[in-house]
This record gives C-alpha cells, sequence and structure tokens, in this order.
C-alpha cells in the first residue's frame, strides 16, 4: 500500500514536472507562443475541439480505420502463423520471411497503397493491417511451433480427433504468444494509422494534426495531440484488458 | 479382460546409424483385476512396451490384443494412461482436465462435469474442482492425472513412472492412496516404476526387464492380499522379494543386461 502511494505520487509529480516546464516556457521563458503555445490557449483550443462534431468524426474515422486494420492484421496473422506452424518444414520456411516483414520499414510501400487504394480509408488501412500482421503472424507462428509435445501426446491419448487437436489443444496452449503478438501488432497497426493519415489524406485525426501543424495552428496542435493520447490511452488500455491471459502457465 | 501380448518387438529406425531394437519378443498376459508392476534398468525399453500396450507406439511385429481384438491405436476407454510429467492442460479447471478424454469423447458438458466430479471425489480433490493446475502442488496434480484416466472407465490403466517426479514422502503417501482408490476400483494396472518398493507394494505381479533389447528376465508373484497397508513394507516376504530384485537389477548386471 505504502510502495502504491509512493508510486503514484512520483507519477503526479513527473506531470506536475512536465507541465511546470511548459508554464515556466511560455511565461518567463519567453519561448515564442508560434512554436510552444500557452497552456490556457491549448486547453480553450481542447475544448473547442471536444465540442466540435468535425472532430469527432474525424476520430471516428481514425477509430474505424484501427478497426479494420487491425481485425485484418487479427485473422491473417492467426490463421498464417497456425497454418506455417503446423509442421517443422513449413516453419522453416516461413520464420525468417515473416521475420524479414516484421523488420523492413513498411513505410516504404506507402506510397504504392495510396497508388492502389486512393488517399481514403483504404490505404490507411492496408497500411495498418499490413505493419500489425507481421508481429501477430511471427508470435503465432513460434507459439504454434513451440507446443509442449506432452499436450499433444496426452491429446493423442484421451482420443482427441484432429480438429479436437487443433481448437481444443494447439490453440489454447499457443494463446500466450499469440497473445503477446497480439498486443504489438494492435500497438503498430494504431501508430501506423495515425502516421499514414498525416503522411496523405483527407479526414481523421492524424490528418487533422498534420493540417494544423502546417498551417502553423500550433495550439491546435497542441490540442489535437492531446485528443490523440487519450485516443491511445483507450486503445492500448482495450489491449491489456482483452489480452489479459486467463491462466498461469505451469512454471 | 484379458490383454495378450504376443512376441511383440520394436525396432526404430534413425536418421544415422542402424536401427536399435527397443524391446524384442515379449510375451505377456494381463489379467482382469490384476495389478502388474514393471521394473528395470533405464532404457530397457519398459516405457515403449507400456505405450505400446496402450496403441500409441506400433510394435515392428507381434501383437497386443484385448479379449482377442487386435490394438490399432490410442483408445481411452480400452487403455488410460497417467503419464509421468502430469501432463495437465494449465487452461482449463481441474474439473475440465479430469473430464479432457470425454469430452474429446463428445460427452455433454453437465454430464462429463459429474463423471469427472465423482473420480475426483475418489481420490480426494473433489474440493480444488474448480482451481487450475498452477495452483495445485505436484501430488496433486498428479492426482487429477489419475481422476482424468479413471474418468474414461479404462479396461486397463497404464501408468508410466506416476510419482516419479515426487519425493520420496509424498510418493509413499500418494502411492499408498493411489493404490488403494485402485485396488476398491478394481482396476487392472499396468505401472512402470524405478522404485522396488513401489513394484512391490502395488503389485500382484512384478516383472523385471533387462535391456539390450528390452525384455522380460524375471517374474515375481507377490503372495499379499490388496489393498495392503503400509506395514506391509515391514514384514519379511517384503524384504526377501526386495532383497531379490535389488540383486536383481544392482547386484547381478549381467543377467539383467545382455552381452
Amino acid at each position: 500500500m505504502k510502495h502504491k502511494i509512493a508510486v503514484w505520487c512520483l507519477r503526479i509529480l513527473g506531470l506536475i514536472g512536465l507541465f511546470g516546464a511548459w508554464a515556466y516556457a511560455t511565461g518567463p521563458g519567453g519561448v515564442s507562443p508560434i512554436l510552444v503555445p500557452k497552456m490556457s490557449v491549448v486547453w480553450e483550443q481542447f475544448k473547442l475541439l471536444v465540442t466540435s462534431s468535425h472532430t469527432w468524426s474525424s476520430a471516428g474515422i481514425t477509430a474505424v480505420e484501427l478497426l479494420a486494420a487491425f481485425a485484418i492484421a487479427l485473422v491473417a496473422g492467426v490463421v498464417v502463423g497456425f497454418i506455417c506452424g503446423r509442421t517443422p518444414f513449413r516453419a522453416e520456411v516461413a520464420e525468417p520471411l515473416i521475420a524479414w516483414g516484421y523488420l523492413v520499414p513498411l513505410v516504404l510501400f506507402y506510397p504504392l497503397f495510396i497508388l492502389w487504394f486512393g488517399v481514403g480509408m483504404q490505404s490507411k488501412i492496408a497500411y495498418g493491417a499490413l505493419s500489425g500482421f507481421f508481429p501477430i503472424a511471427f508470435n503465432s507462428l513460434r507459439g504454434f511451433r513451440a507446443i509442449d509435445q506432452r499436450y499433444l501426446k496426452v491429446a493423442r491419448a484421451f482420443g482427441a480427433s484432429g480438429s479436437q487437436t487443433d481448437w481444443q489443444v494447439k490453440m489454447p496452449a499457443a494463446l500466450p504468444m499469440v497473445l503477446s503478438g497480439v498486443r504489438i501488432g494492435a500497438a503498430l497497426c494504431m501508430i501506423t494509422v495515425i502516421l499514414a493519415e498525416m503522411l496523405a489524406s483527407t479526414r481523421g485525426l492524424g490528418y487533422e494534426l498534420a493540417r494544423a501543424s502546417q498551417t502553423l495552428q500550433v495550439a491546435e496542435a497542441f490540442a489535437l495531440i492531446l485528443i490523440l493520447l487519450v485516443f491511445v490511452a483507450i486503445v492500448q488500455y482495450a489491449i491489456n484488458h482483452f489480452g489479459k491471459e486467463r491462466y498461469r502457465t505451469d512454471a | 479382460m484379458t490383454m495378450n501380448i504376443e512376441s511383440v518387438t520394436l525396432t526404430y529406425e534413425r536418421a544415422k546409424g542402424d536401427p536399435v531394437t527397443a524391446i524384442r519378443d515379449i510375451d505377456l498376459e494381463v489379467r482382469r483385476g490384476e495389478f502388474v508392476s514393471l521394473i528395470g534398468p533405464s532404457g530397457c525399453g519398459k516405457s515403449t512396451l507400456l505405450h505400446c500396450m496402450g496403441g500409441m507406439l506400433r510394435p515392428s511385429s507381434g501383437r497386443i490384443t484385448v479379449d482377442g481384438e487386435p490394438i490399432t491405436g490410442p483408445k481411452p476407454s480400452r487403455a488410460a494412461f497417467v503419464f509421468q510429467d502430469y501432463s495437465l492442460f494449465p487452461w482449463r479447471s481441474v474439473v475440465d482436465n479430469a473430464a479432457t478424454g470425454l469430452r474429446f469423447a463428445g460427452v455433454r458438458k453437465a454430464e462429463r462435469r459429474a463423471v469427472a466430479m465423482k473420480q475426483l471425489e475418489l481420490v480426494g480433490l473433489d474440493h480444488v474442482a474448480e482451481s487450475y493446475p498452477a495452483e495445485l502442488s505436484g501430488g496433486m496434480q498428479q492426482r487429477v492425472a489419475v481422476a482424468r484416466a479413471l474418468a474414461m472407465d479404462p479396461q486397463i490403466m497404464l501408468m508410466d513412472e506416476p510419482f516419479g517426479a515426487l519425493d520420496e514422502q509424498s510418493r509413499r503417501r500418494i502411492g499408498i492412496e493411489m493404490s488403494n482408490v485402485l485396488t476398491e476400483a478394481e482396476k487392472t494396472v499396468v505401472m512402470v516404476t524405478h522404485s522396488l518398493d513401489e513394484a512391490i507394494f502395488w503389485a500382484d505381479r512384478v516383472l523385471v526387464m533387462g535391456k539390450g533389447p528390452g525384455r522380460i528376465v524375471r517374474e515375481f508373484v507377490v503372495d499379499a492380499p490388496r489393498p495392503r497397508r503400509l506395514d506391509f513394507m515391514t514384514t519379511a516376504s517384503f524384504d526377501t522379494l526386495r532383497a531379490e530384485l535389488f540383486g536383481l537389477l544392482e547386484g547381478a548386471p549381467e543377467e539383467v543386461v545382455a552381452p
């Protein structure tokens, strides 16, 4: 309990430090409001933004892109991981390819996505899905590949059919690894979708942020960043909540 | 129920080198209600033989039949395993683990849980039915594995060093407990073990295997009614048998280990 209080005190202290530095910079520090706007101005902008329907529809678009990208990445990643993890031969073929896709800066392909899908939502979904796919596929592959042989032995000895082994033994056995991939994949989806909106788009929170800073609406940009931080925090919370492992492994 | 093992040989092909014969020309009959223990040095093929009995491994030659019907693959209602490492599913509760085989067999949820609960009561674990394996001690986990095998109501139970991973004391305590449970359930059991005490205490017959390749070298009959009490271990007949077994396994290796 004491420990918890100390942790929270220090966290709050850190935030106070951050906002204090901000207040000092814009006040006695004499930093130009074009570079760093006053806190009060940002707050006014923030209130303005959260009451405007335009902001909400932008957030809605970003959320839809994110959800669609994540759904595609999740299904494709788990399926590919499962299929490739079925035999050592397939795993040997696929693992370096997927690892490579994981490491490549996929932003290289974004201009192509714009060419193929246009500047609308589809290109963001494609790019987000692709970057979320690799960590999910990679971790799923390793999860399915590393299934404890004891579980498969029990499945066989106790009369499990092929599909029962897949669904009732392999899936839950690989789940912790799959979930760790899903957490990374979801985070990457979010980063990519917002980045893609900033690079080239016509709507969405990322687009609004890029427009505000390019037109020197710095206070609005700061307020949008604040909104994005809240948005990210909500998504992160959802991921952690759903991704929680239901059981402890028998370590 | 009678299990007949007729001149069973199992030879493993290896990627490199010559094939290895794990067991050769094993002949054995296991009768209904009997408790048979298999003991022998490491690598004598006792576990291989057990896996053949359960249809988990296919003999290269010879045949294994239960009441005349040949064994072609695993079938838990005929032969259910208790493995050395408890091998419970960590994502399922204790009762669901005990019901694993029934679930694979397509038994409805309420029904299979009821059967599993009954077996858990038998092994004294009904109070932790909703716990998860990771919350249980090794001994408790192995009792769940026994319940899981019992739930299949198998004609024969095959136990592969079931208490090998436990410390001496819990091993003896749980061993006696499980031995009583299996005796009262009138189960036919074949158990592989490393422990002389366990081999004698549990069994009606002790089969000693030798290696290179694995074969049965001696058979001892333990002439005492089951279930037995702990003080059976202090009787003269137990001591004589134990000494004889010890001599066979440790003292005269040339008899057990072929040239």
